[in-house]
């Protein structure tokens, strides 16, 4: 009992104090850092697991609720606790943080504060998901952010076009940077911090409007839900969209989304696994549970923009895709087409296709992970991401093409991924409200396996440069394991998504019900 | 008139603090005098050992609720003053440990660098208790005396310290002139000088008046370097002693902030339909302007000297509030801004121990030749930047909500938009320190007291951020004197 009760403290907090012990621990025993890094990520890992079984569907609701109060006179509380869109998205959060240690084992330059950093961005990620209360969820939410800085700065590359370019003044002049094929890492880092930092002040002004519009002194979300109507139509508009564009820059939305591909080409494979797989996806989660679940009838109104714009980010995230040379761009344009399904679900305001947003939030996060460890892997190997100049690494390194055909599968969202299931939730719960949509986005699938089989066909096929024939495949167990794990989520929850699907649904339902009857209401009225 | 003082050895204790202060300056004082052969170290150990003993008697003061009035109102003691003593005995002593290394530098007059620090916080120590426009005047010159000397007190080795003294000389005196003629305007309309008076005799604005308080507010508006009285601010930070910029980076707002807010806040409160735009105005300047300059900064003390503009910006938004919680934020605020400033400015301090450079270029690859010192600097300017947990945010979240709930809305906004600047041009010194090459492989050593000053303000800066509930309360219970103020 007094574990369930202090359960998602000891998710959340878990690799904080990897990282806080780290700092004492010296960089040079890189042995001694990696495992209290993966030791710390294990717990936090193996305690989401738990939830996930432990959180009862049946009574629904928020569940495993911790409240320490905090500051009393701006009425905060320290307030967790976890419903069923949040569970599954602090699984993944663990799970690539788990991964992500095994991933970047061979990090060796200052692997210490790398390792600090990459706890401090898995713990915050995790802290948006299990807040309840607004302005922890914003602290965490800003908190996660700003270690992108120093991991893609530090520990990530510059692109190819970047090295290749001899001249240095011209290289490293102001409107070089605005050459987007082209970037250094320092440039992506700089980007994606102010970018998302933006985004995160204008969220930011939506929480503090809603704050004081209320008039209830309390941050507490559960508190301030249903308070709605005590806003003018024009001012819970003017919210809504704050909170909306402000998050949904993390998400990245169309057309707010040039930061993450950059972002995504130059982190180290362990930052753009956690980056594409959960980071993106506070957007989508912050939008939920601030904007729906404050804002219902607002949520309403405004849902036709949602699938106007994902729209966009399916179709333009594919083409771009489709055209690139650098396999962590082809990855990171997919993911950023991707996330426009999520948005497809959360517009369609229906049970299955919701279900089927956040259920794709979390195979998402495996198959994206899986993709960008493998294109990290091989950058690993033969320093070069470029797709034109590799090839054939197929007989080097089989389990990698193995792995690889297993997360293309995912990505596109073959029958036995947990993909399938929640592409076709979202794809049969959109089709009624959204036709056009629903189609394009199944065009959207179409394309997503040209891109992946070119890539695929690049990488792994065809003949093989001589040079890279000092490459091996993924060693036995530190290279190897998480890929496995995430293959294993995958698969498993594809076969057996039923206790998924049951706890995703009794976290989705109550908000559906607040929106729709929030909307019947305001039509009565109206009638009246 | 027969001008008569009565004052009795209970009410000298309220002045407690100051009479310690100015028995430890002359001890010093003597000291180094009398015993020629006296080591320097001594002196400063002396200093702090005194230093906090004050403090504790100040926390003592806070925790007795010792208040009461002195000749005829003119000095007052309060939680609230008692607040700004502590934030200024505390930044003093974290002062004189930071110089403890950069004295070695200075060649003369070593005993009297102390008694002059000391000096100058005697002088701040009063402006937090000034009740009246003359106190408030005569105090603030105190205080400023103390910093002329030591704002050049590296005249024999550079001349940008000459110079910035003779234009920190220039300038004040400049300002504090137009001071005077301010307050003597506002005695001519209104008969009293005493804040209390000025207050219960609902003077009438008449231009006279008007012109007045304009005039005391550009004195003040010097002191706290708010944009347009900023100019002074980056020559005479680039150009003091290191521990004294950052000394004059923090004690003299604070304490100028004390007496800001007694006059907005209870003396001319009637009149906040009036001062609330220049409030908002200068506080949008001077975020504005403070975090575009400091982009194109090269050398770190002029980026924190633009940086220290625009917090002050930040800080006026809590008084553009005008509420009791509008202060309570400012209080808050100024403690964050305390320990996130005065620990750049240690990291400064050490750096430039070692290397002799303040050029922000130099500061690349320092997270290889010290990870301490480049994990702590970026931990106080993402601080200063406003990121969570650190306290910098809760500080920057206080004062927007307090400017929310009086519906300053654009305000805010614009304070957003300037987070986002400002984090650029501190990432940017963390892009030197982390991601850049050293030039110069020298690890750089710490000495024991420079250690402490990081590890304080390290772990205040984060404390703050993650358990700011001690101090919000202790700002909330320092501001009792602003509960008539309406709203929140």
């Amino acid at each position: 009992m007094t574990l369930d009760q202090h359960l998602l403290s000891i998710i959340l907090f878990a690799p904080f104090a990897g990282a806080i012990i780290l700092i004492f621990v010296s960089g040079e025993r890189l042995t001694l850092v990696r495992t209290i890094a993966a030791v710390s990520s294990f717990i936090s890992f193996a305690a989401s697991v738990y939830l996930l079984y432990a959180f009862d569907y049946g009574r629904g609701g928020f569940q495993f609720l911790e409240q320490y109060e905090w500051s009393k006179d701006l009425g905060i509380s320290f307030f967790l606790g976890v419903d069923g869109v949040s569970v599954p998205l602090v699984l993944a959060s663990s799970l690539l943080l788990f991964a992500g240690i095994f991933v970047s084992w061979h990090i060796e330059d200052r692997a210490r504060e790398f390792y600090i950093f990459l706890l401090i961005l898995a713990s915050a990620t995790i802290g948006v998901y299990v807040s309840l209360d607004l302005f922890f969820l914003y602290f965490f939410y800003e908190m996660s952010v700003l270690p992108m800085y120093p991991l893609l700065g530090v520990w990530g590359s510059h692109t190819k076009g970047y090295l290749e370019m001899k001249d240095t003044a011209k290289r490293d002049s102001l409107a070089f940077i605005f050459n987007f094929a082209s970037n250094s890492k320092e440039y992506a880092a700089m980007k994606l911090t102010l970018f998302l930092s933006a985004g995160a002040v204008v969220a930011l002004l939506g929480i503090l409007l809603t704050y004081v519009g209320t008039g209830l002194h309390t941050f507490n979300l559960i508190e301030l839900q249903g308070h709605e109507q005590q806003f003018t139509p024009f001012l819970r508009s003017a919210i809504w969209l704050l909170l909306f564009f402000g998050f949904a820059s993390i998400a990245p939305l169309w057309p707010m989304h040039s930061w993450s591909p950059v972002g995504h080409a130059a982190a180290p494979a362990a930052v753009s696994m956690l980056h594409a797989g959960v980071l993106m996806k506070l957007g989508h989660f912050s939008i939920i549970r601030v904007g729906y679940w404050l804002f219902p009838q607002t949520t309403k109104e405004w849902a036709g923009l949602i699938a106007i714009l994902c729209v966009f980010s399916i179709i333009y995230g594919g083409l771009v895709a489709f055209f690139q040379r650098d396999t962590k761009y082809v990855i990171g344009y997919s993911s950023s087409s991707h996330m426009g399904y999520i948005f497809l679900g959360m517009a369609a305001l229906n049970m299955i296709s919701m279900t089927g947003a956040v259920l794709y939030m979390f195979a998402h996060a495996l198959a994206t992970g899986m993709l960008f460890a493998m294109a990290g892997f091989v950058y690993d190997q033969t320093h070069t991401r470029d797709i034109p100049s590799l090839g054939g690494l197929g007989r080097k390194m089989p389990f990698i093409m193995g792995a690889f055909v297993i997360g293309l599968m995912a990505s596109v969202g073959l029958p036995g991924t947990v993909n399938f299931i929640g592409e076709l939730m979202v794809l049969a719960g959109s089709w009624e409200p959204y036709p056009v949509q629903t189609v394009i986005a199944v065009v959207g699938i179409a394309i997503t396996l040209a891109y992946l089989m070119r890539m695929f066909m690049g990488l792994f096929l065809g003949e093989m440069d001589p040079k890279w024939a000092h490459v091996h495949d993924a060693s036995p167990i530190i290279d190897r394991l998480p890929l496995l794990i995430m293959i294993f989520g995958s698969l498993y929850f594809g076969l057996f998504p039923t206790q998924f699907i049951h706890v995703i649904s009794s976290g989705v339902q109550p908000i559906l019900e607040q929106i729709h009857s929030a909307g019947a209401v305001a039509a009565a009225r109206g009638g009246g | 008139m027969e001008f008569t003082l009565s004052v009795s050895a209970a009410d000298l204790l309220l002045m407690l603090p100051e009479f310690l202060l100015t028995g430890l300056a002359c001890l010093v004082l003597v000291l180094d005098f009398s015993f020629p052969k006296i080591s320097k170290a001594t002196l400063a150990w002396i200093t702090a050992a005194g230093l906090s003993g004050i403090l504790v008697s100040l926390v003592w003061m806070f925790a007795s609720g010792l208040q009461g009035a002195l000749f005829k109102g003119m000095f007052v003691l309060d939680a609230f003053a008692v607040f700004f003593k502590i934030i200024v005995v505390f930044s003093t002593l974290i002062v004189l440990l930071a110089s403890l290394d950069y004295i070695k530098r200075i060649y003369l007059f070593r005993g009297e660098y102390y008694v002059m620090i000391m000096l100058a916080a005697l002088g701040m120590l009063f402006m937090a208790s000034a009740n009246d426009l003359l106190s408030m005047f005569i105090t603030i010159e105190f205080s400023t005396f103390g910093f002329y000397v030591l704002v050049a007190y590296l005249r024999e080795d550079d001349l940008r310290s000459s110079e910035a003294g003779l234009k920190f000389f220039v300038l004040s005196v400049f300002t504090a002139a137009i001071m005077v003629f301010g307050i003597s305007l506002i005695y001519g309309e209104t008969g009293t000088i005493i804040f209390p008076e000025l207050a219960a005799s609902h003077p009438v604005l008449t231009g006279g008046l008007v012109i007045g308080f304009l005039c005391v507010l550009v004195g003040l508006g010097f002191k706290i370097g708010a944009v347009p009285f900023h100019n002074w601010i980056p020559d005479i930070y680039q150009g003091a002693p290191t521990p004294i910029t950052a000394y004059l980076s923090i004690a003299p707002k604070a304490a100028a902030i004390a007496i800001v807010l007694r006059i907005f806040f209870s003396t001319f409160a009637e009149f906040k339909p009036e001062w609330v735009w220049l409030l908002i105005g200068m506080a949008a300047l001077s975020m504005t302007y403070g975090n575009i300059v400091a982009i194109a900064q090269k050398d770190i003390k002029r980026l924190l000297a633009y940086s220290g503009i625009a917090q002050m910006g930040n800080l006026l938004i809590g008084l553009a509030a005008g509420t009791k919680m509008g202060g309570d934020s400012v209080l808050f605020y100024l403690v964050t801004y305390l320990v996130a400033n005065l620990g750049a400015f240690a990291v400064v301090i050490i750096f430039s121990n070692l290397t002799g450079s303040d050029q922000i270029d130099d500061y690349s690859g320092l997270s290889r030749r010290s990870p301490l010192l480049a994990a702590a600097m970026m931990v106080f300017l993402l601080s200063l930047a406003g990121v969570p947990p650190l306290a910098g945010f809760i500080g920057k979240i206080y004062v927007f909500t307090a400017a929310m709930h009086e519906g300053l809305i654009a305000l805010v906004i614009i304070g957003l938009i300037n987070i986002v600047i400002s984090m650029y041009y501190y990432l940017v010194v963390v892009k030197k320190m982390y991601i850049g090459q050293p030039t110069d492989h020298r690890p750089i050593p710490l000495s024991v007291p420079m250690k402490a000053v990081v590890y304080a303000t390290v772990i205040g800066t984060v404390a703050l951020g993650v358990y700011p509930k001690p101090f919000i309360e202790w700002a909330v219970a320092s501001t009792s004197l602003f509960s008539h103020l309406i709203g929140p």
